[in-house]
Formats: C-alpha cells, structure tokens, sequence
C-alpha cells in the first residue's frame, strides 16, 4: 500500500515537472526581449517573431511561442468595423470572405477604403454612418477644421478650431469606433498627435496628412502622418499609436493615400509632390530596411503629363479601386489629369495606362486629337472619386477651372468599361440652381453608401464647403448642408472618411 | 508450545497479565511464594508436571486467580488441553481486567484447536507437535538502508523537477535567457524525473526485499521469579 501511494506520487512529480517541459511559453513585453533569430519584435500578442521571407508577413514566432510557435505570424483580423478603412488585412470570414472574393488585397494586405466600399457593396449586413474630417484651407495655407457625420438620419457638423490636419484613424484592435485625430502644431517648435483621451508628440513641423495603415504588418495600431519638417523637407511619421514611438522617413506625403503596388503584403502609397503646382505624384513603394524594418523604398515619380493648372494644387487626390475588376487593385490620380494606373500581376506600372483630361473630360489622346483649347484641354483641375457599381465601376470627375473664362464648374460621372479600358458613357450632375452665377467648383468628392441601399452615393464639396449628395446613379445633386465657413476663398479640401455601423 | 500473541498488542496483554502476577506476589516471603518460585524455574527446565505440583500447591495455600491462568499454561504445555481450558476460564471466572481476559481467552481457542487436533487423531497415536507459526518477513538494518537511500534519490529528483518547474515558469528576462533557462530547466526536470524513477525502485526494493525476506516466528516462555505466562516475540 505504502509502495503504491509512493509511486502515485513520483508519477504525480512526473507529470508536472514534465509537463512543464512540453509546454514553454515566453511572453515579451519590448522587441529588446526578442534576442533569438534577426530582428526580433516583440508582437502584439506579446509573442515573439524573428525575420523569415518565406512567410507573407516575413515573420515567424519563435520557438516558446505557446501554440503558435514556429508558425507564420500573421496580423489578420475578423474587422469588428468594417465600416473604417486603415485596419490590418481582414480574415477571409463572413462579410470579408465576400469582399476578399473581389479584392484579395483586402485579405493580404490591409482593409483599405477599396475593401469598404466593396463591404458596402457586396454585404447585406453592412450598413454605415459616414464620418468626415474636412481640413479646408484657402490659397495661403490657413487651414479650417470640420468633422461631418451622417448617422443615417441627418447631418451633423462641428468645427474644430485648431490649425493642422484633421482626419479619422482606424479604431483600436478590438475595438469598432474609428477615432478623430489631429496633427499639427502644440506649441511653437512642438507638434502633437492628438486622440480623444490624449494626444502623442510627434516631429516638429507641418502636418498634410494623417491616416492610419498597417505600415509594418505587425497588427499593431499605426497611423501615418505626412509632414514638412520645419527646414520644408517633406517626410512622413510613423507613428505606433499603442506605445507613441515614432520613426520618420523622407518621402513626399501629402495627399498621401494607401493601397497595394505590388502584392507583397505591405501597404504601399502614393503621395503628390509638395511643390505647388509640380503636377507630379509618386508611387511609394513600402520596402525592407537592412535592419529588416519596413520604410518607403523604391519612389517612383510620375508626372501629370502636360496639365499644369495655374495657381491650384496640382494633385488633388488619389483612389484606389478595381477598375477592370481583375481582384487587383489600380490607382487613380486626380489633378491636372484624371490618371489610371491598371494594377498588373507584377505591379502597378509607372506610367498611366489612361489618362483623363479636357472639359468636359474625355481620353486624353482623344481630346487633345480633337482640337480642344489650351484650356479645355490643360489648364483644369480635377477632383474626383471612383465609384464601385455592381456591374462595373465609375469615376465622378469634378472640374476646376483656373480661369474665369473658361467653362463653368462641372461634375461628370464617367462610365469605365474594363476591356478595353474606356470611358465608354459620360453624364453630367445636375447641380442645384445657384442663381445666376455659376455654382461653386467642387473640391472633394467622396463615395460611401449614404441610405444603406448597398450602392454606393456620391458625396461633393464646394469652394464654399456647400456638402451635395447625389443617391445611387441618379444625376441630380441635393443640398444636404453648408459648413459656415469663415474663409473667403477655399482653395483645397482634404477629407478623411470613415464610419461605424449603424 | 502456544502462541499467546502474534503481534505487538498481544505482547502487551502478556506483559499485563505477567506484570499483574508478579505485583500480586510482590513483597511477599510466604510459602506461596515459594511454590511460585519453584514452580517456574521447573517450568524453565521443561519440568512442566512438577511445575504443575507447585502451582496447585500454592494455588491450595492462597487462590489466587493469576494461578489459575498459569495452571492452564502448565496443562498446555503437558498436552491436557481439556484441563487447560477449564483452569483459562476458572481464571475469567475470577473478573481480571479486560486485557488479560483477552489473553485467556486467545489461550482458549488455541488449546481448543488442539484439542479438536487431539481428537481427531488415531487412537494410541502420539498427537503431532504443535504446528509452527508462519514465517515471517523480517525488517533488517539492509533494508532500512534501501528505503532511506531510495527515498533520498526521491527527494532530490523531486527537488531538481520542482526547480526544473521553477526555472521554467520564470519568464523573465530576454528569450535567448529563457531559453537557456528553459534549457537547464529540461536538464533539471529530466533528471529530476529519472532520480525520481530510481529512487523508487531503490525504495521499491528495499520493500520487496523486506516482504520476501521471511524469517521463523520466534515463540518464548516468560517466567520470571514472580511471574509466569508465555509470550510470542516477534523479531522486527
């Protein structure tokens, strides 16, 4: 009996010592803990990686890492807001499942705006607000502050009266409310990030952009911040928005918007030129530091072509959509040129593959052909969204004449037909009577389903900041409210748009 | 020769019974006393009808109870278990204390039993002798020394497991160290877990080799001056 109590026992130590053997788990709490293999990152889940390329994310948890160790790391997430643009690369589950389907990228890459028009599209279970950070500024820089919401019901405005860029981050991992978030100056020679609840110091200098992308794939949440140091450098922050760190690089940011180059994984971008008027914009290409970090690589510069507007900002915007609907994301530049950029399996060209000009707009090859004037033909400026359809995908294009003698402002919704490309039907808004002068120009346009009727509107700001909407295809735009602007002259409108569901 | 007792409890009632005895002829220079006396050391020399003589002589002196119990042991020991088993509850008879009516009464149903093994057997054949208690296993300094040195081996494999165990839920400090650590936990555990296993075989062993090392049971009458009775002394 003694015996057999005695060998219980020893079996009992047995089980538990050696237990403890076959289970090692190591959690880290900095990237210095993560001594074992190259570049060692403490991950979010306080798991350890180590560089390895033959994984998407090139990283692979270290041995000791619980269940997962050894095993690819991996920052997907099941989007508790697919609503919001900015968050790490969804799980192809539910909702995402369809609209990785259309778009891998939004699977492999990063839940860009793309993947929530797509959501809004093709998920009869997505229904969202629509929140907008209006950074409005007149032709000397001075910047105005909004943030406008629609909660399915009305709109509702509210200024913000500081002097920066506002604009709308992802929310938190875990959480399904996007944050506004401010970036410019705290104090003289001092800048802030600042969210509700706080704010972060970031590089001195003037703030274009912010936005939030999983730059680095780690999962963790990131916002970019596009900025001019205070010698006129253009660069961009890197900001972790868990810890405050921040790394900057120099690369050109404003107008910077985020979406896939070439299918790596990594978020890539593409910012315009900050030089007024340069008409160039650049693909930056997120790329491998030698310390195995992520950083803006390869730049590739990419011109307007001839289009110089005078006097306006060259590039006004940049969208990402899956034009010819081949589950690869194209670019698209709005400025002096409407530009397309078809996304190929071994990336997004250099060069346009259409290029968009003349008013009212048209192929450029064909407008230029057909004897169109210096100013229809160039000295425009447009502004514009592409729209995702159930059969195909639209681009609205907004002009912005530089001249008082030239064409009064317009907005068209171009048809794109995907083989060939082309435009193949162009219509134009009917704006609102605007008494006898010619209505404003419009500066932004925006598409997000507005009624939740899972078509995508249009949302279209003026000079004035008059908001428009135009539901589904219809061509007529309604007044849905004014921001009561204290600028006598608006010259550019950045907006940032995200929402939640509802 | 009977078995009064096979185990340690029973040694005691012995010893009560015989302590009993002697406090009641202790002080005492009578011819009671005398006889007693005599009628042991006959007793000591296997002189057991002498013993007998002595003891009912003094027993005709002075009745006193605790004669009776010796009595009976006499007769035992002279094959006249009928008589024996009278003179054990003549003894009860007298109201002794519970322990030593134990011990007659365990006296009973060993003369009993031979009895029954006296009648049974032929007529004009000598009855067999007594049989002998069961070996039994004997506890020796060899195995002490098994036990202790198993469960020492035990103890330090349980020592190095549970540090072993300790080592590795220490996360602290970067993963190279943890794993270095967890390396020599590993080496710890493992070690652990093999002195565990041979510290119990040792001990094992020394149990085994204690329940199969089987010695004779040992039985020996007690007489002392004052005293008489038997008592089976286990060795241990």
């Amino acid at each position: 009996m003694r015996a057999r109590a005695l060998a219980g026992c020893a079996a009992a130590w047995l089980a538990v010592g050696l237990g403890a053997c076959l289970d090692p788990d190591y959690h880290c709490t900095t990237s210095r803990d993560c001594d074992v293999g190259e570049a060692g990152r403490c991950e979010v889940d306080q798991r350890c990686t180590a560089y390895d390329p033959a994984c998407a994310s090139h990283r692979r948890y270290s041995d000791h890492s619980g269940p997962a160790s050894s095993t690819c790391f991996d920052d997907a997430v099941a989007p508790v807001n697919p609503c919001a643009a900015g968050q790490p690369p969804a799980r192809r589950e539910g909702c995402a499942a369809a609209v990785c389907k259309a778009l891998p990228s939004c699977c492999d890459t990063g839940w860009s705006e793309a993947c929530v028009q797509q959501a809004q599209l093709s998920c009869s279970d997505v229904v969202c607000d629509t929140r907008i950070a209006v950074t409005a500024s007149d032709s000397k820089g001075n910047p105005e502050l909004w943030s406008l919401t629609w909660d399915g019901a009305r709109w509702m405005t509210a200024p913000d009266p500081r002097k920066g860029v506002l604009a709308w981050l992802a929310p938190a991992p875990g959480d399904g409310q996007p944050r506004l978030a401010f970036a410019g100056a705290s104090s003289p020679g001092a800048a802030e990030l600042a969210l509700a609840g706080g704010s972060l110091s970031v590089p001195a200098g003037t703030y274009l952009e912010a936005a939030s992308v999983d730059f680095d794939r780690d999962g963790r949440p990131t916002a970019v911040l596009g900025y001019s140091d205070p010698s006129g450098n253009p660069r961009l922050a890197i900001v972790k928005l868990d810890d405050g760190s921040a790394r900057s690089t120099g690369a050109f940011a404003a107008r910077l918007t985020w979406g896939d180059l070439d299918h790596d994984a990594f978020p890539d971008g593409m910012a315009s030129s900050l030089s007024p008027g340069s008409g160039n914009y650049r693909l930056l290409s997120n790329a491998e530091a030698a310390d195995r970090t992520r950083t803006i690589g390869a730049v590739v510069e990419t011109s307007m072509g001839s289009g110089l507007t005078t006097g306006s900002p060259a590039v006004r915007g940049f969208g990402w959509v899956d034009v010819n609907r081949d589950h690869l994301l194209d670019a698209i530049a709005y400025g002096s040129e409407v530009n397309l950029h078809v996304g190929q399996r071994l990336g997004l060209p250099d060069t346009p593959q259409i290029r968009i000009d003349c008013d009212p707009p048209a192929v450029s090859s064909t407008c230029n052909g057909g004897g169109g004037t210096a100013s229809t033909q160039a000295a425009q400026s447009f502004a514009g969204a592409a729209v995702l359809e159930a059969t195909g995908v639209a681009l609205v294009i907004a002009t912005f004449p530089a001249g008082a003698s030239m064409e009064p402002p317009s907005l068209h919704r171009a048809e794109i037909a995907s083989s060939p490309l082309a435009v193949t039907q162009l219509s134009a808004y009917a704006f609102p009577s605007c008494g006898a002068a010619p209505c404003p120009p419009i500066l932004a346009v925006i598409a997000r389903d507005l009624d939740g009727d899972h078509q995508l509107d249009i949302i279209a700001i003026d000079s004035e900041l008059q908001v428009y909407t135009a539901l589904g295809g219809q061509l007529q735009l309604t007044r849905a409210i004014k921001l009561p602007t204290a600028l006598p002259a608006i010259f550019e409108v950045r907006t940032s748009v995200t929402g939640a569901p509802r | 020769m009977t078995r009064a007792g096979g185990r340690a409890p029973r040694r005691i009632a012995t010893a009560i019974a015989i302590a009993g005895l002697a406090v009641a002829t202790a002080g005492r220079a009578d011819p009671v006393d005398d006889r007693v006396a005599r009628g042991r050391r006959l007793y000591d020399q296997g002189d057991f009808a002498r013993a007998r003589d002595e003891l009912l002589a003094a027993y005709q002196l002075e009745p006193r109870p605790e004669l009776l119990f010796a009595l009976g042991q006499v007769e035992l020991q002279l094959g006249r278990f009928a008589q024996a088993i009278e003179y054990y509850q003549r003894f009860i008879e007298t109201n002794p204390a519970a322990d030593q009516v134990a011990l007659a009464q365990q006296a009973i149903g060993a003369a009993r039993a031979r009895l029954a093994e006296q009648r049974a057997a032929p007529p004009g054949r000598v009855p067999p002798a007594p049989p002998r208690p069961p070996p039994e296993p004997r506890w020796d300094a060899a195995d002490t020394g098994l036990v202790a040195l198993g469960g020492a081996i035990m103890l330090l494999g349980g020592g190095l497991v549970l540090d072993g165990h300790h080592r590795a839920g220490d996360h602290g400090g970067t993963l190279s160290q943890y794993n270095d650590r967890l390396s020599g936990a590993a080496l710890a555990e493992w070690g652990g877990a093999g002195c565990l296993a041979a510290g119990a075989i040792v001990l094992g062993g020394g149990l085994l080799r204690w329940r199969l090392h089987l010695v004779d049971a040992e039985v020996q009458p007690l007489a002392a001056p004052r005293a008489a009775g038997v008592a089976w002394v286990q060795r241990w």
